[in-house]
């Protein structure tokens, strides 16, 4: 299903970990297999022969290489995303930014250059999101048949999600139109496949559960209500931890043109210390992913 | 006299194409360079610093033949443009 969701792209940024610049073929092909099922090789090739795609292939074709770029308005982008929480169209990305005067009318949206950005990922019908978010769909199929739930209110999901996995409302990301195990109109979710299971059920029963799920859920709202004002700091503090990842990255990316530079100009006691810079970012970072991934 | 002259003129031309094909070969290393900046960029992601060293060593030769090359060029091609132009004048 994962890869009919996203963009063959954004799923080799997806196999790409936080800092890793180039990786074996195989390397790829196997993680690729962890996440998605289907013909790994083709998902490379169209993320290779993609029009200003990031991937490369490297001195060999054993190897696939990331060639990073962040842009500086992307983090502007980064900042809408992550404020709305939820996938966006390049029209409403760049509406957005207009409307807080960062970009003119006329400016293309490659320029924000998302593509090269590891931190987004696009999916099939061409919206952006955050790398960071969750997929959630099996998580909230299991809940809803354990819970012998056939259908529910689509404003209910932000709760239901909230409530059993714990995730903070920006992380997740619930896609029922690529699931074919749901269906939804305007204002309800049906849940296919145990549709016909339950259908000999009492309706009246169904309906009761429904009910109870709701709620449920409405508790959870307030429930929700009371420990956002909580962990207020603890978010501010995830963010501030998400921002200090974003610049070691940074500094990645331009230790890389100094490296150049003392390159031409034989200064290798320069790209030593920066060698000792770069592990030490490493080190750095690793902690703070970990950190960052204990506490979301 | 004519065909000592065409003679000469036929030497300057497979000369002026050997130089062509020098500077052609002078660009191709220059573009070796540029890669092996990247190569070294590489190298330096995988934290190897010795093959950073070798490579800049490589670099230096490759640079220095190229200084070499360039100088060549451009001593004998002056002198067989002096050439060309005494055998035009005696035409």
């Amino acid at each position: 299903m994962i890869a009919q969701i996203f963009t063959p792209i954004s799923l080799l940024k997806k196999v790409f970990r936080l800092g890793e610049r180039s990786l074996a073929r195989q390397e790829v092909s196997h993680r690729l297999q962890n996440i998605c099922s289907g013909e790994t090789e083709e998902i490379i090739e169209a993320a290779l022969s993609c029009q200003k795609s990031p991937f490369r292939e490297g001195n060999s074709k054993a190897i696939i290489e990331f060639h990073q770029e962040t842009q500086g308005l992307s983090s502007h982008a980064f900042r809408v995303l992550n404020e709305w929480g939820i996938p966006v169209t390049e029209e409403q990305l760049l509406r957005k930014l207009r409307g807080l005067n960062l970009v003119s009318w006329g400016f293309p949206f490659e320029r924000l250059g998302l593509q090269t950005d590891h931190r987004f990922l696009q999916l099939s019908d061409n919206r952006w999101l955050l790398k960071d978010w969750e997929l959630v769909n099996d998580e909230v199929y299991n809940y809803l048949v354990q819970h012998e739930t056939t259908e529910l209110l689509l404003m209910d999901i932000p709760f239901l999600i909230q409530m059993k996995l714990g995730l903070t409302k920006k992380k997740y990301l619930f896609l029922p139109e690529y699931d074919e195990r749901f269906q939804q109109d305007e204002t309800r979710l049906y849940i296919l496949s145990s549709h016909a299971q339950l259908e000999a059920e009492d309706l009246q029963k169904t309906k009761a559960e429904n009910t109870s799920f709701m709620e449920v859920a409405a508790a959870m709202s307030q429930e929700i209500l009371v420990d956002k004002s909580k962990t207020t700091v603890v978010d501010e503090v995830i963010h501030d931890l998400l921002g200090s990842l974003i610049k070691l990255e940074k500094r990645s990316t331009e230790m890389k043109d100094e490296v150049v530079g003392h390159f031409s100009s034989n200064n290798l006691e320069a790209i030593r210390d920066l060698m000792t810079e770069k592990e030490k970012n490493e080190k750095v970072l690793l902690k703070l992913k970990e950190i960052v991934d204990e506490l979301t | 006299m004519i065909s000592t002259v065409d003679t000469s003129l036929e030497l300057i031309a497979i000369l002026t194409h050997r130089f062509e094909r020098l500077r052609g070969i002078i660009q191709l290393r220059n573009q070796r360079v540029k890669e092996m900046e990247q190569q070294a960029v590489c190298l330096f992601e995988k934290g190897q610093l010795r093959e950073i060293e070798l490579l800049m060593e490589q670099k230096d030769g490759i640079l220095s033949t190229n200084k070499q090359l360039s100088l060549f060029i451009e001593k004998w091609e002056k002198k067989s443009n002096r050439k060309e132009e005494q055998l035009y004048t005696s035409i």
